[in-house]
């Protein structure tokens, strides 16, 4: 807290409302001086602004590429993912099978013909054969 | 956030930034790189935020360019002690005369005008003269409108601070008007 020195003028108390009036006025004084800039002031800070927002452009061009770059790194994880193991779960004749079936001879090819047929057979329900031998 | 936005807040706040930084500083190039810098700052971190939040993070962004600058300078002073001069005559004027260029000149009458001038350039003065962070206090909360809890976020300091620091700062304005007889309206 300061002190006020003796010879300083007696004056009215710093109450709250005279410090709002006397902010006001000081404010007052501040506002007119900042609008009465010299020409080569503002115009130094205009170009301080235009700077600023050139470089705020500058950085939001590098920014979009940014958040693309990991869509489409994320998009390339799952690509890779589906490559690998989708043909796992869903596996189709290759063409090593087909290769196996050409060289299977003609008495091979029988006996594999009388397995399916047996395997089908087993399939079959008790009610279809009991027709069967009904009829 | 689109630039226009940007653009229309720093015109609405560059002029009495500079004021702040000119008050601080008594150097009119040194204010003008300070703005320029917290501009840079501002459009580079934090354009992306939420618009209301601009003038908070601007000013505290202002303050700490400030700060900055007053330790730059202190060091300076201090290995260069030899050439310490006042900052004031740097730029080779008074700055009681740079504003007092800037007089109005709509006054009518020349003795109420001449008193208004010389009770504004004293206020003037009497801000440029309070302690750094006196002065801050007073130019966030009475000029820029600055809530206690934001200023006291812009200066790093407590809010309880903010206030004994702007009661000081009332007293010696006070001092100064009491001095000069101004009537306060």
């Amino acid at each position: 807290m300061t002190r006020q020195s003796p010879e300083q003028p007696a004056g009215p108390e710093l109450n709250e409302d005279r410090s709002q009036r006397l902010a006001g006025r000081v404010v007052a004084v501040l506002d007119r001086q900042a609008q009465d800039l010299p020409e080569t002031v503002t115009a130094a800070l205009a170009a301080a602004r235009k700077r600023a927002l050139e470089q705020a452009g500058v950085s939001r061009a590098r920014y979009v590429p940014r958040s693309l770059w990991i869509g489409s790194l994320a998009a390339g994880v799952m690509a890779l993912g589906l490559v690998l193991f989708m043909p796992e779960r869903h596996a189709q004749p290759g063409v090593d099978q087909l290769l196996a079936l050409a060289e299977v001879s003609d008495g091979e090819w029988e006996a594999v013909q009388d397995l399916e047929f047996a395997v089908w057979l087993s399939e079959l329900p008790d009610e279809a054969l009991d027709d069967d031998q009904r009829g | 956030m689109p630039l226009p936005a940007l653009d229309a807040f720093l015109a609405s706040v560059e002029r009495r930034a500079f004021g702040m930084a000119r008050l601080a500083t008594r150097n009119e190039a040194d204010a003008l790189d300070i703005v320029q810098e917290a501009m840079l700052k501002l459009t580079a971190g934090y354009r992306d935020r939420d618009t209301v939040m601009w003038r908070p993070l601007f000013f505290r962004i202002l303050e700490n360019c400030i700060m900055d600058w007053h330790r730059r300078e202190g060091l300076r002073r201090r290995w260069f002690f030899w050439r310490a001069a006042p900052a004031a005559t740097e730029a080779g004027e008074d700055d009681t005369e740079v504003w007092d260029k800037e007089a109005n000149p709509d006054a009518i009458d020349p003795v109420e005008h001449l008193a208004v001038e010389r009770a504004g350039a004293a206020f003037l003065a009497a801000v440029e003269g309070l302690p750094l962070q006196q002065q801050q206090c007073f130019l966030l909360r009475c000029w820029e409108g600055l809530s206690v809890d934001e200023t006291a976020e812009a200066l790093g300091i407590q809010p309880g601070s903010v206030k004994t620091h702007l009661f000081r700062a009332m007293q010696k304005l006070n001092e100064v008007a009491l001095q000069h007889d101004t009537a306060i309206p």
